[in-house]
Formats: structure tokens, C-alpha cells, sequence
């Protein structure tokens, strides 16, 4: 019986080791119960919740996957040449400041934006079919 | 009249792949006492000054000046290209098949279709036609460019030469295995790929481990909710969706990483690996597109995606040994062939046959 052809190549003697040394270690987690067939095939066939709905609706959702998460913060930069890291700085200063009043309120805001999105596409992709 | 080799972009943006290419060539061109200035349509607040507007390319309409334009995706200034009377290069980076974008985005869907058939229509307006890689080559081969060769992306080693930010990396220092994926969220990297082998790796190998994940999701917003509702049906945790990186923080990541974590399913080139062998991170990376060649056998070549099997791969590779060691000394050599260095007698041959 011949071996299964190989899930990856390393070049040289240690591609052979380490093929080796995965090929046995996997076995023996597989023959443990350690990771078990069906696990691997659920995994495997995960597919991504993409959006199949028409142009307009698809343009629609992706606005709402733009501005859902509220706590994102933008970069600071400053183009001027020599005010600006003063300006970075003290930019950067003031929101540290008032994260500490802003973050429970929008950590709430963007759960529920997240939640709602999630329902958001069932409904267009519920329309469509 | 001395001979000047400018370049022309839609975009100059920092950070990205041919932005840098093209300063790169830059600063190669004028070693060689060439004249050499880049073009941009836009140009980002952190690159002012870098690039001067299209429109002043009009002024340069001369035999003794080449036109070198970077090419990615459908874009007006290819008409600007089009209509130039000097003697001109396409360089092709290649576009991502629109069919990888359904679903997430119509919109870069059909850019990247026109992309494809703006490529096609430019045949006829290439003096010479170069490619990051063989595999973009062969498209152009296949699209009807007469004359094609490869000239792929420099590392400019002075661009990394910085100190890893502190606070950024102490938390990360803590005995954990950490992985790597730099890039763009984009269908086409197969990033769900990438969660289904760290999936194996932490809940079957090893749980004190993370993945980071490097990279914005600017117009791929669909494709970036997905990949979190993936990361929520996995109950996985130990994920740092990073977003954009400064260069800094992009050297922290590349210092904290074990291995580099690369199941894309088409490249026409993919600079993080160069990236990442530079730094002397191990490379396990799926076998497609232009990913073979730019490895050119310094990483582990996935040639099937069994993700537990490649997550055992993963553990053999972070643990130290002879193969990890191995990987290591093979990506550090395999750098040096791109290297401005290396690649400067390439680029005076490609001068010298414009003007033959």
C-alpha cells in the first residue's frame, strides 16, 4: 500500500522529516480521539455568510458593514511638517481622556449594530428568495 | 538631452505593494544617472511630495524619456497612458478574477472585469511589457504581448531597518505561539482558510497561541463581516484583527510572529512572504498563483488544504528544530535575490533595451 501523496513539500532532507514527524503526530491525535473525522468535516465545510442579493441591496448592506463597528477608531496623522506631530499628539491625548466616559456606551452600541446586521442580511437575502 | 525613465500610478499610497515598487525603482533608476520622476493621479498625505500631478507628464512628450506604467486594476489614467507619444513600459501586477469578489463587492467585481480588458486593449501600446512574476507574464503572454519579461518586486531592506514599538510587543511576549497573515481582507486570500487551520492548531495542538491578522477591509466590509461571524461560529478567540499597521507596527508584527500563515488562492506575486522571510519568519503557504515562485522552495508549499494536517505542519514548524531552522536559513537566502542589489543589473538591461 502506498503512502498518501503529501498535504505539503518542504525542500530537502528535513521535508522528509518533517513530513515524518507530521504524519505520525496526526495519527496518533486522530487514533487518541483527540480530533475526531466529523470535527474535520464540519470545520472543512464552513462556508462564509457572503451576500448574494442584487446590486443595490449588496451596495446597501456593505454601507451598514462600513459604520457598524461605532468603537473603531480612525488613524491620527498630520501631513504639516512641523506642527503636526504636536497636533498628533495632543489629538491623541484628548481621546484618551474621554474614552474612559465613551467606551461602555459604544461597546453596547456595537453589539447591537452587530446583531442587527446579522439580521439585516437575513431579511434582504429572505427578500430576494 | 539626457534619458529619463519616469513612472507613471493611478494611486501613491503608503504601505501598498506598488506604491513601493515604484519608489523602489525609482531610487534604482537614478543610481543608474537616469531621470526619474513618478506620476500620480492621487497621492496620500504621507507621500506628498513623493509624486508630481499627471498632468505634468504632458511636458515630458520626448523620445529620450520612457513611460513605465503600473498596472493593477481599471483605472482613467491607462487612457493618459494610452495617448503618450514616448517610448513605453507596462508593468503588469496583475488583477484579481472578478469572480472572487461576488458576493461582497459589485462594484470592484466590475472594476477588476475592465481591469481585464483595458490589460488586453493596451497591447498595441507597450514598447515592453513586464510582470512581478512568471505567472503574471504568462497572462500577458496569453493576452497577445509580443515582448514580455519579469522584473519582480524589490525588498528594500531600509524600510524595515526600525525598532519594534514596545508596548505593542510586550503584551505579545508572553510564551504564546504567535501567527501571522499580512494583507488586505480580500476574498481571493482565502483568509477563512487561515481561521480554519489556527481553528486545529489552538483547540487541538496548542490553545496558548493567536493569530494576527494584518490588514484593512476597506471596500471588502461583506467579506470582513463574514469572516467574524466564521470566527463566532468557530468559538474561536486568540484573533487579532489588527486592521492597518504603520510600518512600525508592521515590523512588531513580523518580530512577535512564529510562522507566516499564507492560504491565498491567487497572488501575482505577494510581497508578505518576501516580508516575512526577511525577517526570518517561517513561511507555510498554499501553492497558487505567483506563491511557488516568489518561494521559490524557502517555505512550506501547501499543496492540499487538510487544515489539520496543515495545523500539525504549523506546530512542527514554531517548535526549534532542524526543519524550523531550516525554513528560516532557506527564506533569508532566498530574500537576497531581491534585493535592489540584485536586481539593479536586471533593471539596466531592461533600460537598455527600450532603446535598443
Amino acid at each position: 500500500m502506498t503512502a498518501p501523496a503529501s498535504t505539503f513539500r518542504i525542500v530537502g532532507e528535513v521535508g522528509r522529516e518533517a513530513e515524518e514527524t507530521v504524519r505520525g503526530r496526526l495519527a496518533d491525535r486522530y487514533a487518541r480521539g483527540v480530533i475526531d473525522r466529523d470535527e474535520v468535516a464540519r470545520v472543512a465545510a464552513l462556508r462564509l455568510h457572503t451576500f448574494e442579493g442584487n446590486e443595490a441591496a449588496s451596495e446597501v448592506f456593505r454601507r451598514c458593514c462600513v459604520t457598524w463597528q461605532v468603537d473603531r477608531e480612525a488613524p491620527i496623522t498630520s501631513h504639516r511638517p512641523v506642527v503636526g506631530p504636536l497636533f498628533v499628539t495632543v489629538k491623541r491625548l484628548v481621546r484618551r481622556l474621554l474614552r474612559f466616559q465613551t467606551e461602555a456606551q459604544l461597546s453596547r452600541q456595537r453589539d447591537f449594530n452587530w446583531n442587527l446586521l446579522l439580521v439585516l442580511r437575513e431579511l434582504l437575502e429572505r427578500e430576494r428568495r | 538631452m539626457p534619458r529619463s525613465v519616469h513612472q507613471l500610478v493611478p494611486n501613491l499610497a503608503f504601505g501598498d505593494a506598488i506604491s513601493q515598487q515604484a519608489l523602489a525603482l525609482r531610487r534604482m533608476l537614478r543610481h543608474m544617472g537616469l531621470g526619474s520622476e513618478i506620476f500620480a493621479e492621487h497621492v496620500d498625505t504621507q507621500l506628498t511630495g513623493e509624486a508630481r500631478s499627471i498632468r505634468e507628464l504632458r511636458g515630458h512628450a520626448s523620445g529620450d524619456t520612457a513611460v513605465v506604467y503600473h498596472f493593477s486594476i481599471g483605472s482613467e489614467v491607462t487612457d493618459v497612458y494610452r495617448l503618450l507619444p514616448n517610448p513605453r513600459v507596462l508593468v503588469y501586477h496583475n488583477i484579481t478574477p472578478p469572480e472572487f469578489f461576488r458576493g461582497v463587492n459589485a462594484q470592484v467585481a466590475a472594476l477588476c472585469a475592465r481591469g481585464r480588458d483595458e490589460l488586453a486593449a493596451l497591447r498595441a501600446h507597450a514598447t515592453l511589457a513586464l510582470a512581478d512574476s512568471e505567472f503574471n507574464r504568462r497572462e500577458l503572454e496569453a493576452l497577445g504581448f509580443k515582448r514580455s519579461s519579469v522584473f519582480p518586486i524589490v525588498l528594500d531592506p531600509d524600510r524595515y531597518a526600525m525598532r519594534p514599538i514596545a508596548r505593542l510587543e510586550r503584551p505579545y511576549r508572553d510564551g504564546h505561539v504567535n501567527f501571522l497573515h499580512v494583507g488586505r481582507l480580500v476574498p481571493n486570500k482565502r483568509i477563512e482558510d487561515v481561521l480554519k487551520v489556527f481553528y486545529f492548531y489552538r483547540r487541538r495542538i496548542n490553545p496558548d497561541s493567536r493569530l494576527f491578522l494584518v490588514g484593512i477591509d476597506t471596500d471588502m466590509e461583506i467579506y470582513a463581516v463574514a469572516l467574524r461571524q466564521l470566527i463566532h461560529d468557530l468559538g474561536l478567540s486568540g484573533i487579532a484583527l489588527v486592521g492597518r499597521a504603520t510600518q512600525r507596527e508592521l515590523v512588531t508584527y513580523y518580530r512577535l510572529a512564529h510562522a507566516y500563515l499564507c492560504m491565498s488562492e491567487h497572488e501575482g506575486f505577494c510581497v508578505p512572504l518576501l516580508e516575512a522571510m526577511h525577517f526570518g519568519v517561517p513561511v507555510i503557504a498554499y501553492s497558487a498563483g505567483a506563491v511557488p515562485e516568489t518561494l521559490g522552495g524557502a517555505g512550506a508549499l501547501v499543496l492540499r488544504k487538510d487544515f489539520p494536517e496543515i495545523a500539525e505542519l504549523a506546530g512542527v514548524v514554531c517548535e526549534p528544530g532542524r526543519v524550523r531552522e531550516s525554513l528560516i536559513a532557506a527564506g533569508r537566502e532566498r530574500v537576497r535575490a531581491f534585493l535592489p542589489e540584485s536586481l539593479q543589473p536586471r533593471l539596466q538591461q531592461i533600460v537598455d533595451s527600450i532603446w535598443p
